[in-house]
């Protein structure tokens, strides 16, 4: 797994390339705290090259998910794939994380979450 | 080829047992004896081949310088002869020239007529006759007609001696004329016996011619007093010789012999006087004098020998070089001869002192290298005794001075190694500080894992092989944890004698907390679904078990674990179902070889959010129908190309079961996976419960 991440209209976007499994998801949940603890209320994770994300990554994202719902902030997904989308959908994760199509898209919505 | 080989190898470790010190101090020794015979060698050749060389050459000084002082000596001898015989010839002419003017006197007093001339000639005559001198020699006066006018001997006076001869057959008269014709005077030597001796006798005789009387006037004497003279000094000069070539020595003991052609040793420091052919000892006679005369045909040729030395008289064995010279005047030998071993003599000497030298100076540098390679190696030794410290204090130095008073000596590759070492040994001990962390840590894992996978096991029901037959229902559960205990959990319990409660779950971590989360969620469950709803007496349904539980946990999850579960509740009487999904896999269900995906509205897993309103599904099973559960461990088993087993390929080998039975279906269902897997490890715990409604069991 590799992570890298930019600021983009006030977006913070972090971008997962590969794998976030039980070895992983440590790395992916301290690098949304870090950002989180930074005081990045809006966070966008760029899904696109995700291939895989097992229950510790989706437990990563429920512990950053409490920690910015504390600030009033927001965590977004975007472009996840089809089989990333199963998983998710799964575990009823539209609910409490918005999955966007394109990053465009997930700025635009985001930016008018107030 | 081999056993060389291993000799060699032999060797070397030989080499190789010795300590540093040893092998340079062996090493250096090695070079120095080496050197050292190697200059021994050469310096002994030089030695020899210079001293050898040099007292060849100062033998062939003596012998020049014998040579010379012998010839000399004869020189002046004959020269001394010479003179002698000159003097006595001078003497002889002068003594003539008195009788001559004697005789011409008389011949005076007979022209002035003082006397007749018959007188005259009469009285010289007879004065003539009366003349002596020397030793007792005389003269003579020999007419035209060769008689004997003036004699001392009255048997020859008045005797004709023109017949007469010598004893070398000589006609004494007839040479004089021929003298006196030829010169007017002059000398002759005739052979005549002494009185009252053996041998002929030279007699040098002077003789003149007066022409008026026509007579020879003339004299002679014997001249053996001179030869007499002669001998004398040339026995002088003999004794001369002995007492100069006693004190010349060649060598220690060599000498100079002189031997003449008649074999008799004229010098020699013991043997003076002796013949070669009355010796009659192994080594001499008159073999030894051949081969030494034969010697001096080639004087510059070394001749050798056997002899005896002093010390060792009569003892020839001695081996001898000897020069011959050949003195022709006298026909003298002369010998230079010296011993062969004491010509060594100085080579061996020098030999000694060279070896003791050559001791000495390989003992001192095998001190000296000694102590020098003690030094060297000091530094070596240090650092050998402290990584053995190291070792045996486990890496952890207590006392670094040593080295660091090394590195800082100079700026050798020995305090570089000083360096290095401290340096490597900080490295070391933080690599083993950190491996012992790492090594605790492991093992705290270890342990953890351990207790993990005790806690899981431990919460799952025991199989009881009563239970199907016993029911209207069969049921196989399998859990195949992983090395880290995944998480997963199953159960089944019946809430009365008609109504079963079966779960499935995964808790969304690994290790001891997932473990302690699951225990917690399972007895949660198990007490939420065994109580009765006060209201309508009845028991919770799978939802509200669901709710309940869901509240519960959200309380205090500080670390955000969740739960996937499916929760089911059956009626074994009449084969209703009620299902509830919190973000679990979907189960299948199999009716008349059929098999679909029971899908449900998603729900999120329990733990997540509190208020989470989960709901319950029905189903009604027809007799042989089956629930297939299972956890993501099957569909995300990853095979070798990193591929999961997915979903799809779950439902294919569901499909190609042989027969609908939960034991059946769950161990294909394993088989396949582990095939599909291969050699890569397990990741996650594997779980999967099948139950199956029999309603007609018993009537088969």
């Amino acid at each position: 797994m590799h992570i890298s991440t930019n600021k983009e209209n006030g977006i913070y976007i972090i971008r997962i390339d590969g794998k976030v499994d039980s070895i992983t998801s440590k790395d992916f949940q301290d690098a949304m705290i870090k950002s989180i603890l930074d005081g990045e209320t809006k966070i966008l994770i760029d899904c696109a090259e995700l291939e895989y994300i097992s229950s510790s990554g989706i437990r990563a994202f429920y512990y950053a998910l409490r920690e910015i719902t504390d600030k009033n902030g927001i965590i977004a997904l975007s472009k996840p794939n089809d089989n990333i989308l199963h998983i998710l959908e799964m575990v009823d994760f539209q609910s409490e994380f918005p999955i966007y199509e394109t990053i465009d898209k997930a700025i635009e919505e985001m930016n008018n979450h107030v | 080829m081999q056993k060389q080989t291993k000799r060699s190898k032999s060797h070397m470790r030989f080499l190789h047992s010795m300590s540093f010190t040893t092998r340079m101090l062996v090493l250096i020794l090695i070079l120095l004896i080496i050197t050292t015979i190697t200059f021994m060698l050469i310096t002994q050749y030089e030695v020899e081949r210079t001293i050898r060389h040099t007292i060849n050459a100062s033998i062939k000084d003596m012998r020049q310088l014998i040579s010379l002082y012998v010839d000399n000596q004869y020189r002046s001898l004959v020269f001394h002869k010479e003179n002698v015989l000159n003097l006595y010839k001078q003497k002889l002419k002068d003594l003539t020239d008195i009788a001559l003017a004697n005789v011409q006197y008389f011949h005076q007093l007979a022209k002035k007529n003082i006397l007749s001339e018959e007188d005259a000639r009469e009285f010289a005559l007879r004065s003539i006759e009366q003349f002596r001198y020397g030793n007792n020699d005389y003269f003579f006066v020999y007419d035209k007609d060769n008689v004997a006018i003036a004699h001392p001997d009255p048997e020859i006076r008045g005797s004709n001696m023109t017949e007469y001869q010598d004893l070398k057959s000589n006609y004494p008269l007839k040479l004089i004329r021929e003298t006196i014709l030829e010169k007017g005077k002059g000398y002759n030597s005739f052979w005549y016996m002494r009185l009252e001796e053996e041998k002929p006798i030279e007699k040098l005789t002077y003789s003149t011619y007066y022409e008026p009387w026509e007579w020879i006037i003339g004299t002679g004497f014997y001249i053996d007093d001179l030869e007499k003279e002669y001998k004398e000094s040339l026995d002088e000069m003999l004794s001369e010789f002995r007492k100069t070539f006693s004190k010349i020595r060649i060598g220690t003991n060599g000498y100079f012999f002189i031997f003449n052609k008649n074999h008799i040793v004229l010098v020699h420091p013991t043997m003076d006087g002796m013949d070669f052919t009355e010796v009659d000892v192994p080594g001499m006679g008159m073999e030894h004098w051949y081969s030494l005369e034969r010697a001096s045909k080639n004087p510059d040729v070394p001749h050798t020998y056997y002899w005896d030395k002093p010390g060792h008289i009569g003892n020839f064995v001695f081996k001898k070089i000897a020069y011959v010279d050949y003195f022709e005047p006298l026909n003298w030998y002369i010998v230079s001869t010296y011993y062969e071993d004491e010509l060594n003599e100085p080579v061996k000497n020098i030999f000694r002192k060279e070896l003791f030298t050559a001791l000495a100076a390989i003992l001192i540098s095998g001190i000296l290298t000694y102590f020098l390679v003690k030094k060297f190696t000091r530094p070596v030794k240090v650092l050998t005794a402290h990584a053995r410290n190291l070792i045996r204090n486990n890496f952890v130095s207590d006392d670094d001075k040593d080295l660091i008073g090394l590195s800082k000596r100079s700026n050798d590759e020995l305090s570089n190694l000083a360096v290095t070492f401290i340096k490597m040994e900080e490295r070391l001990q933080k690599y083993i500080h950190d491996l012992k962390e790492t090594t605790a840590a492991k093992e705290k894992i270890q342990s953890e894992l351990r207790i993990a996978h005790k806690i899981q096991m431990g919460m799952l029901p025991s199989a009881n092989p009563d239970f199907a037959s016993n029911k209207n229902l069969s049921l196989k559960a399998l859990l195949e944890p992983a090395r880290e205990v995944g998480g997963d959990l199953y159960d089944y319990f019946f809430l009365n004698d008609d109504h079963l409660c079966f779960l499935i779950g995964d808790v969304s971590d690994k290790g001891v907390p997932a473990a302690l989360f699951m225990a917690r969620s399972k007895s949660l469950i198990r007490s939420t679904a065994m109580l009765l709803n006060k209201d309508k007496h009845t028991f919770y349904s799978s939802s509200e078990i669901l709710n309940q539980v869901n509240a519960e946990l959200c309380m205090e999850n500080t670390h955000c674990m969740f739960l996937t579960i499916i929760i089911g509740i059956i009626n074994i009487k009449n084969g209703n179902v009620t299902l509830s999904n919190a973000g679990h896999n979907p189960p299948f269900l199999v009716r008349e070889k059929t098999w679909r995906i029971l899908n449900f509205e998603p729900r999120m897993p329990i733990g997540v959010r509190p208020h989470t309103n989960y709901t319950d599904h029905a189903i009604s099973l027809k007799n042989k129908d089956c629930i297939f559960l299972y956890t993501d461990g099957v569909t995300e088993a990853i095979n070798e190309a990193g591929e999961f087993f997915s979903e799809k390929i779950l439902e294919k080998t569901l499909r190609k079961t042989e027969s609908v039975r939960p034991d059946t279906i769950i161990n294909h269902v394993m088989k396949e996976v582990r095939m599909f897997v291969g050699k890569i490890p397990q990741a996650d715990d594997i779980t999967m419960i099948c139950l199956q409604y029999n309603p007609d069991k018993r009537k088969d």
